[in-house]
């Protein structure tokens, strides 16, 4: 399609299988769509320095993040913290969770730390455990937070626990330890 | 023996939030909150998800504000 400065036309399409590609270069752009379909499949690149969306789905099933089963999972959102004394050169746990009957729990995060009075540890360790395995070890000097790009699963019955240790301090600490995600009810 | 109602929403998930205070004889005392109760439960546990897994105190929490924030809402609400 050639170039059309100050062009614009409304579309109105109507069949059983419509296929459209786009491809819009321009200072100034604004697209508006409106897809009413069995099953529709929208594929857009942007390249701007901004931008902004206005989508509204009026579907059974899309590919992308829609903001509704965002908030349904928001109403599941679960969040662990515990604290307790730690002994020098030991693991503990220090929050644990089993999965409730009827759903599987996603941990998108854990962190850890401790606050000595005095003597602090040299090194500190917390491992998330599900179901009896270590599926994430983290090392550092007196705490660490971590965000998981990719949430762990556990699920129903599952013991899910962050066990915290600390080495070097030549005496027991309080420490803490969270761990957070959301709940599918299944 | 049956689950006390704050052990039922530690096993059904009907809760957002925990914490747990561990104990130097192992046993932890924990509050859950949020979920669709929207009430506060605070237990204080031995064994907590073991065998012999134990409620050993149990007490509901008030919900909501404190009375003199609730007032401030309330007034804070009609100025509107």
């Amino acid at each position: 399609m050639a170039d059309y400065p100050d062009w614009t036309r409304l579309f109105q399409l109507a069949g059983t299988k419509i296929t459209i590609p786009i491809n819009i270069e321009g200072s100034d752009v604004e697209l508006s769509v409106s897809i009413d379909a069995i099953t529709a499949d929208l594929e857009v690149t942007i390249t701007a320095a901004e931008v902004t969306l206005d989508i509204n789905f009026l579907d059974q099933s899309v590919a992308v993040f829609d903001a509704n089963q965002w908030f349904a999972l928001q109403a599941q959102q679960v969040f662990l913290q515990g604290s307790g004394s730690v002994a020098d050169n030991a693991q503990t746990a220090l929050v644990s969770r089993t999965v409730p009957t009827g759903r599987t729990f996603f941990i998108t995060g854990i962190a850890y730390s401790c606050q000595p009075p005095s003597a602090g540890p040299l090194a500190m360790e917390g491992a998330l455990v599900v179901g009896g395995s270590i599926v994430a070890g983290l090392g550092s000097y007196r705490g660490l937070g971590v965000a998981f790009d990719t949430p762990v699963r556990a699920t129903a019955g599952q013991a899910v626990s962050v066990n915290v240790g600390q080495w070097g301090a030549g005496a027991a600490n309080a420490c803490t330890a969270s761990l957070w995600g959301y709940d599918r009810i299944d | 023996m049956p689950l006390t109602s704050g052990q039922r929403r530690l096993y059904s998930g009907d809760y957002n939030y925990m914490s747990q205070e561990w104990q130097p004889d192992g046993s932890v005392v924990v509050q859950i909150s949020g979920g669709r109760s929207g009430q506060v439960h605070r237990m204080h546990v031995r064994d907590l998800w073991g065998e012999h897994e134990d409620v050993l105190s149990e007490e509901r929490l008030p919900e909501g504000p404190p009375p003199h924030i609730a007032a401030r809402l309330a007034e804070a609400k009609r100025e509107d």
